[in-house]
């Protein structure tokens, strides 16, 4: 598995960064769906694939550091776009969305997008973002309304990279996202020794 | 009807909500008489809950990992705490490179998260965009120059091509980013060149907070999620002891440092003299008691911040810190399990009692998810302004000098950092410290690479360490005091609670009655309007609140998006 690397030279031009708590149930879709694409396909050229956890500030760093960005998060936009709904928008579409923070866990995805364009040099912003059901649970897993959106929203993303020019090609062993998501509980400190 | 009743009923409720855009994340509620003072507040928030649950059984090696997680802001804060709550627990100390490196790490953040706190969290509070725009930047430059004979980035073409930058983001309608509703409010005393410069160094420490992450990225890791740290030391040994990485750590620093010598502490004081009247007026002053656990010791053993425990302002006492005198109590919250308890034998049983049908707070019961962190039995104002007080008062070696220096150049005394305009001053000071901290570690631990002492973990058998036991880490984060508990049974974890600064700040009443620091705070404020209550707005920033983090939901609604909307093929 690669990890983003901070240094300029190793910089590759392309990274899908995915956005949220995985404390929260759905909140961890993006996660998880980075997550699956890196276990379950190759992509030539490479491309960096990263647990953006909930970046806040640091997002910007991100933007600084590559051409392209995708990110995967939850979107809330009316009613009637139930839980499971997909979007795919450009950047540019959410533009000057992101207003006054007033304190450091509220700097979201809209403002580091309006904070990046301030400070410049931003890359080509695309958003995957599906519509949670679930957000208040403290539980590391996803509802069954987001699970069942899940293969779409993983073959979105896939057909997104693809019209970028990234060949995408399933790995042979697959690994289920059920699995990923185990992965996340059963998580274990490095060892030392 | 008597005049006392008459004047009571002239008494009115205000409620700010939300204090932070969020719904329901922080609201004040207060009431003012007839002078428009303040003569009582409520603050009620959501923090994270439900760490506990999540940890329950797992195995304490691995604590870290999940709980680096409560915070996408603190996520370090919270991964150290964990980690060494283990290791306290475990009777298990890390050797002095693993320690420094954590230090290099946390340090750097005190300054990341007061820079980005100051600027682009809260400047906005006295900074008017829309007034810099009319600026005159030949005199601004002069002005900049003013403050430090080297500001930065001040000459008169930096600064008209910062006014250029401003005027065309704000030209194609983006000024949502700054807009904050209450501009033109009386209490906006900057000129326009001052605004000016402040927006300026806003820009500037967008890039100076993004270096400082690349800085932390070198020992703490390439993701957001570091696995730098484990129980016994640190992960970390090649890029420590790679001079290379080590001078870019140190590169960054020093271009860091140079930041807030000639940008942060000048636009700090250049505040400090705009607002003296009501820093001397003792504007969003608190209770007066502070606490402060110490700790990152230096080479010479001697605490970077000195700990202590001072009672209502009486500044000449310095009380010893004790963390076996924290408890924290739910009368007030919506818990079930009120009474004072140890954070040890804690649970946290949610039992939520509602709003008004009027969707005000029930202010005579429950009325905060926070639950009323208490020590004796008193509540604490934690942070910069509490470090910084008890450090210069027990002489700690590198504060004292640095916070004279300050009260020197601007004519405040020790008091003056106890009130809304004094905490921000103090946040600017602590990040000058930490940042020239800094430099003292890592001459330490090259020092010790030098003399081939590259220990960077201690051993131990996890097997024949006790299988029943408890510890905690007590540990000072840019936000005040942060404290992790954990209580292990059968090699498994039985309990686990984090108490973090901000429910210190701000909590609730408690039993008793007692304020919690914000509502101490806000009590006694006088508002020009009270329909635009920007002092209470800037005595809650000055804690630099950290609440839920929970919401992470890119919010769009009242825009339509439906074309971008992703249909399974064939059900279109």
């Amino acid at each position: 598995m690669t990890e983003a690397k901070i240094t300029p030279e190793a910089t590759p031009s392309i990274a899908v960064i995915g956005i949220g708590n995985i404390l929260f149930n759905d909140e961890g879709l993006g996660i998880y769906a980075t997550q699956f694409i890196k276990q379950n396909y190759d992509f030539t050229p490479q491309i960096e694939l990263i647990d953006g956890g909930t970046l806040g500030m640091n997002m910007i760093h991100y933007y600084q550091s590559y051409e392209r960005v995708l990110l995967l998060d939850t979107i809330s936009v009316d009613e009637n776009s139930p839980a499971g709904t997909i979007y795919n928008l450009d950047a540019k579409v959410l533009q000057g969305l992101g207003s006054c923070r007033k304190t450091a866990h509220e700097i979201e995805v809209l403002q580091t997008l309006e904070l990046g364009a301030l400070a410049g040099d931003m890359a080509k912003i695309q958003i995957i973002a599906m519509v949670p059901e679930e957000m208040d649970s403290v539980v590391m897993a996803l509802t069954a309304r987001v699970q069942q959106a899940m293969p779409l929203f993983i073959q979105t993303i896939i057909e997104e990279l693809q019209n970028w020019g990234i060949q995408a090609s399933p790995q042979e062993q697959r690994t289920s996202l059920e699995s990923i998501i185990n992965q996340y509980n059963q998580q274990h400190a490095p060892s030392c020794a | 009807m008597t005049q006392t009743n008459a004047k009571a009923s002239k008494k009115q409720k205000i409620v700010i909500d939300p204090v932070t855009r969020i719904e329901g994340h922080l609201r004040v509620e207060i009431e003012v008489d007839e002078n428009n003072v303040v003569t009582e507040a409520w603050a009620s928030g959501q923090l994270f809950r439900g760490i506990e649950t999540i940890l329950k059984g797992r195995d304490p090696r691995d604590t870290g990992l999940i709980a680096q997680r409560i915070c996408g802001v603190c996520t370090n804060s919270h991964y150290r705490a964990s980690i060494s709550a283990v290791e306290h627990a475990y009777e298990i100390v890390p050797p002095r490179n693993a320690e420094i490196v954590r230090n290099l790490v946390s340090l750097a953040l005190f300054v990341q998260d007061h820079l980005v706190h100051y600027y682009h969290l809260h400047s906005l509070d006295y900074v008017d965009v829309v007034s810099a725009l009319s600026a005159d930047c030949e005199q601004a430059s002069k002005i900049a120059h003013q403050w430090h004979k080297r500001a930065y980035n001040c000459s008169q073409g930096d600064l008209e091509a910062v006014k250029e930058k401003l005027s065309s983001f704000v030209n194609a309608g983006r000024l949502g980013l700054f807009a904050n509703g209450y501009w033109g409010h009386a209490a906006y005393k900057l000129s326009p060149e001052e605004n000016l410069i402040h927006m300026n160094h806003y820009l500037e420490a967008l890039r100076i907070q993004r270096e400082v992450s690349k800085a932390i990225a070198i020992f703490g890791g390439k993701t957001p999620h570091p696995q730098y740290m484990v129980v016994g030391g640190v992960t970390s040994v090649m890029d420590m002891l790679n001079p290379q990485r080590l001078n870019d750590y140190l590169f960054i620093i020093k271009d860091t440092q140079e930041f807030l010598k000639r940008a942060y502490l000048p636009d700090t004081k250049m505040v400090v003299a705009a607002y003296k009247d009501s820093i001397k007026a003792g504007f969003g002053r608190g209770s007066g008691n502070f606490m402060s656990s110490g700790g990152y010791p230096l080479s010479d053993q001697h605490p970077l911040f000195a700990s202590g425990v001072i009672w209502g302002h009486n500044f000449d006492e310095v009380a010893e810190f004790d963390a076996s005198h924290i408890t924290e109590e739910a009368s007030r919250s919506w818990y079930a399990d009120e009474a004072p308890t140890s954070p040890y034998d804690e649970t946290t049983e949610p039992f939520y009692t509602d709003l008004n049908a009027d969707g005000t707070l029930k202010t005579e019961g429950k009325y905060s998810w926070i639950k009323a962190p208490r020590y004796q039995g008193q509540p604490m104002e934690l942070g910069p302004a509490a470090r910084m007080i008890i450090g210069y008062q027990q002489n700690a070696k590198f504060i004292k000098p640095y916070v004279q220096h300050f009260m020197d150049d601007t004519g405040l005394e020790l008091i003056d950092f106890s009130s809304t305009v004094g905490r921000n001053a103090a946040r600017a000071i602590e990040a000058e410290v930490a940042c020239d901290a800094i430099f003292g570690f890592v001459s330490e631990l090259i020092e010790n690479i030098k003399y081939y002492n590259e220990e960077t973990w201690t051993k131990y058998d996890f097997e024949s360490l006790p299988a029943t036991t408890k510890g905690c880490a007590i540990f000072e984060v840019p936000r005040g005091t942060l404290s992790h508990f954990i209580r292990i049974d059968e090699a498994k974890v039985a309990n686990y609670q984090a108490v973090v600064p901000t429910t210190w700040n701000a909590s609730p009443k408690d039993g008793l009655g007692q304020r919690g620091p914000y509502e101490e705070a806000i009590v006694g404020l006088q508002l020009a309007d009270p329909q635009q209550p920007l002092e209470v707005l800037r005595a809650v920033h000055s804690f630099d609140p950290c609440l839920a983090c929970a919401v992470h939901v890119i919010d769009v609604q009242g825009r339509t998006l439906a074309e971008h909307r992703v249909h399974p093929l064939g059900s279109l």
